[in-house]
């Protein structure tokens, strides 16, 4: 009994290392993280994701995010000429519930219907550090244009096979939503809301 | 619920209410001459009500208001122009019927510019706009011919508060809070006209006073319809809800409350339509 307990945890040690050694020696190259190449990138807004983050109730954090989201960056060797333009479709927010969706795209909220877009136009691109920048510009949201700053961070980018050139960043912003003129329920969901931007580009 | 609620949506509408109708009608004094001042007390009731709930509940809107239900609001204070021109026949009538086209086709031109520019198409426009615009006239036109009919005692204002009431319940089922609080707080002042009518039946309160009242109505109706999910129909039968009020009789209480009654049944019909089919697994209303 004993003795094949052994063979069996002798066994399975053997297989798992070999595993191991295995995945070890194919497991995929990741792809080397090219520097910042100058060009026109419209943005891929499949491969791109704007997420907001709000507190509800003063308890948890609640995350939504916009399914439409389009635009284009352009990018310079002096990263001080760098510009990016954001365009979202106000009516593609989604809470994953959808009756709270027609709540947020009604005048309560976002008034899709007034306000069909959200736009972001960059205004001045700071470097902070390395692969690291302070972006400052103009974001309109219902109906107010406000100046806001995004900090934001080069991913990668390079040659991606059928894709193209692609460059990647990702961004964060707090913007008060009061400021914006949405102060419907201020007293059970956040003033403060939290936005995480992943923005791929393909380049034109 | 917020302190802000109960002050916005009830205080100061009912305090408003009460200062105005006091000073404007006298109901203690019977001996007391009443005319335009009085009508117009009640008018700056109701349309101090209105403004006072949306700045208390929202702050002050951006200038030049922008979103329709911001225009809405300037909308209701510009009906106290026609207040002391209701009831007046001849080149008066033709001039206050002109006045109140224009407006109203102001606001709905400058209000549902979103539609006209990304929503609506040719001939859409015009049946879209065309239709909402007669709504909004045949509305007017039946609620200024009830309140001549029922110039006095309490079907009227019992009718409107009753009306308003379905209006913050239609509204807010089909998705705007902010709308139902404004229709809440319209209920609200509307309360302090019926304690009054109660007190002095014999006082006209609302014969002229009534356009702000229907503009209000009308407007928080049609920004459910187009910025919100009211379905279309429920809101122009919201406009015509007071309407239920022409239910014959004479100026009593008994067939006062029998035209509440009709009013709050033909609300609960339009409250459970706007609240459409809820989905019950999302939990969210």
């Amino acid at each position: 009994m004993l003795t094949m307990h052994w063979r069996t945890l002798s066994t399975v040690a053997a297989l798992a290392a070999g595993v191991t050694v295995f995945s070890m020696t194919t497991a995929p190259e990741p792809a080397p993280v090219a520097a910042l190449e100058e060009g026109t990138f419209s943005i891929d807004g499949t491969h791109s994701s704007v997420v907001f983050k709000i507190v509800h109730l003063g308890v948890s954090p609640f995350y939504g995010r916009f399914n439409t989201v389009s635009g284009e960056f352009e990018l310079h060797e002096d990263m001080a000429e760098s510009s990016v333009r954001v365009e979202i479709d106000a009516a593609s927010v989604d809470s994953n519930n959808a009756d709270r969706d027609k709540h947020i795209k009604s005048a309560d909220f976002f008034n899709v219907e007034q306000f069909p877009a959200i736009t972001f136009e960059s205004k001045k691109v700071e470097s902070k550090a390395e692969d690291q920048y302070a972006v400052t510009g103009d974001l309109e949201f219902h109906g107010v244009k406000k100046e806001v700053k995004i900090d934001l961070r080069f991913v990668g980018s390079g040659e991606r096979g059928r894709f193209g050139y692609r460059a990647g960043f990702e961004g964060r912003m707090v913007i008060k939503r009061s400021d914006f003129g949405v102060k419907t329920m201020l007293e059970g969901l956040s003033d403060e809301v939290e936005v995480l931007l992943g923005i791929e580009g393909a380049r034109k | 619920m917020e302190l802000v609620d109960p002050i916005a949506g009830i205080l100061l509408p009912v305090g408003v209410g009460v200062v105005a109708l006091l000073l404007g009608w006298r109901p203690w004094d019977r001996t007391a001459s009443r005319g335009r001042f009085s009508a117009l007390a009640s008018a700056l009731a109701l349309v101090g009500a209105y403004l006072l709930a949306h700045v208390a509940y929202f702050d002050l809107p951006p200038l030049p208001p922008v979103e329709a239900w911001h225009q809405l609001g300037l909308l209701v204070l510009v009906s106290l122009v026609l207040v002391p021109l209701e009831g007046i026949g001849g080149g008066v009538r033709t001039a206050r019927w002109t006045l109140k086209s224009v407006v109203v086709a102001a606001f709905l031109w400058i209000g549902l510019s979103p539609k006209r520019e990304h929503r609506w198409e040719g001939f859409e426009e015009v049946l879209w706009l065309g239709g909402t615009f007669l709504v909004w006239m045949l509305a007017l036109g039946a609620l200024s011919d009830l309140a001549r009919r029922r110039a006095r005692g309490l079907s009227l204002p019992l009718s409107l508060l009753l009306t308003f009431s379905a209006a913050a319940a239609a509204l807010g089922f089909s998705g705007s809070l902010v709308f139902a609080r404004l229709a809440g707080a319209l209920a609200a002042v509307l309360g302090v006209f019926c304690a009054v009518a109660l007190w002095r039946p014999d006082l006209p309160l609302l014969e002229r006073a009534h356009v702000p009242a229907g503009i209000a109505l009308v407007g928080l109706a049609t920004c459910g319809a187009f910025f919100s999910q009211t379905p279309a129909a429920v809101a122009a039968l919201l406009a015509f809800l007071p309407q239920a009020a022409r239910f014959p009789g004479g100026d009593g209480l008994r067939p006062a409350f029998l035209r509440g009654t009709l009013v709050t049944l033909c609300g609960g019909v339009l409250v459970w339509l706007a609240r459409g089919e809820p989905d019950p697994s999302s939990q969210y209303y």
